[in-house]
């Protein structure tokens, strides 16, 4: 049974075995703070941070851990965010030991710099096992085969 | 097997799957209701749920906040245990009242155990026993859901994975099967006699017709 999950201009149909959630922090000195969507194959704990802190050291080697980060309007136009559009797909190649936040050992990452729909985010994918990277790649193209962003916040939300 | 589709207390929306735990306990709770505060700080006890098989997930389920306030949720929410604000769910798991828990496996996609506990260490026990219990794959009705028969009898045919339509046909199929049609005396009970058989196995009957040990409760429904 597939999940839809949608709020904050951003929708997700989920595939069988992902959860997700979609949040903003609370301001804290005056930053801003913008929509995070997360999606995991395994329990995303309650206190999850932006990136995985507190989650990717729970994955297992059949586990993906993906997060959709929005920045502010002010990284429009910059060159990291040049890229027009999410990637749709992956391949196995893109994922490397290297590419994590907090390196653990096995696990393997990507990450994405885009702007769609006027919005800057990154999409940084986590998972499991480096070994078992071909099988979960396809796992996470089902997951961003399912992701939509919209221009207006309010347009795709619940 | 049905995800939980809602919102967090801060507003936040949240898909919580089932089958990313071997084992997930719903704990359908209220913020209203007398039973459920025991329950609201049992399950904030980590060491009760430390009691729970290893890898068991805990997940408060409230209605939606077209029936509780968040901020009421919030207050009694448990530290470290995801609480999922949706009345949908409430429907989707056929929930009778509050508390009630459901236990469900996510390797197989079923629901392996149903019914009312007081707190987190009793239901920990029929947690062990329902996981442990591999030879029986039938789904295990626990103490206190709405009576034994008729809680057996909602989680065979929710384990059948039917729809409510689909159930209640199932049901008038196995009534028929058991020479129960309409019009039968046993629909339109008067006496005890018209409901169980005179010759049958005795039944202690408290004053005013309810059985003993079964819910305190007048419809033997928790609140």
């Amino acid at each position: 049974m597939t999940a839809k999950l949608a709020s904050s201009g951003i929708e997700a149909l989920l595939p069988s075995g992902f959860e997700g959630t979609i949040f903003q922090r609370n301001p804290v000195g005056g930053a801003d703070t913008h929509t995070v969507a997360q999606f995991a194959t395994f329990p995303l704990p309650v206190d999850v941070g932006d990136f995985g802190g507190g989650a990717t050291t729970l994955m297992g080697p059949e586990d993906v851990f993906a997060v959709l980060f929005e920045y502010g309007q002010e990284s429009i136009g910059r060159p990291l965010f040049a890229r027009l559009g999410m990637p749709s797909h992956l391949a196995p190649r893109d994922f490397r030991p290297y590419v994590l936040r907090r390196g653990l050992s096995g696990q393997a990452g990507t990450q994405w710099f885009f702007t769609e729909q006027g919005r800057p985010f990154t999409l940084y994918v986590v998972i499991g096992a480096y070994a078992r990277r071909v099988a979960l790649t396809r796992r996470v193209n089902e997951l961003l085969s399912g992701l939509m962003i919209y221009a207006n916040p309010g347009a795709g939300a619940a | 097997m049905h995800e939980l589709q809602g919102v967090t207390t801060a507003g936040e929306a949240i898909v919580v799957s089932m089958s990313s735990s071997a084992l997930t306990l719903l704990a359908f709770l209220s913020s209203g209701c007398d039973s459920c505060a025991p329950l609201w700080a049992s399950v904030s006890d980590g060491r009760e749920r430390d009691r729970l098989p290893p890898g068991t997930r805990v997940v408060v389920v409230t209605k939606g906040p077209e029936w509780e306030s968040p901020a009421g949720i919030a207050a009694n929410a448990p530290r470290g245990v995801t609480v999922v604000m949706s009345t949908d769910a409430w429907g989707d798991y056929e929930v009778p009242g509050s508390p009630y828990f459901v236990l469900v496996d996510g390797r197989r996609g079923t629901r392996i155990g149903e019914g009312v506990g007081h707190n987190v260490a009793q239901i920990a026990n029929l947690v062990g026993r329902a996981a442990a219990d591999e030879r029986d794959p039938g789904p295990v009705a626990w103490a206190g859901a709405p009576s034994a028969e008729q809680g057996q009898s909602q989680s065979r045919a929710s384990g059948l994975g039917l729809t409510g339509v689909e159930r209640e046909a199932h049901n008038d199929a196995v009534l028929r099967s058991a020479g129960v049609l309409p019009g039968h005396p046993s629909l339109y009970p008067r006496r005890l006699e018209d409901v169980f058989v005179p010759n049958g196995p005795p039944r202690s009957v408290a004053p005013g017709g309810a059985d003993e040990g079964e819910s305190d409760s007048p419809n033997g429904l928790p609140e």
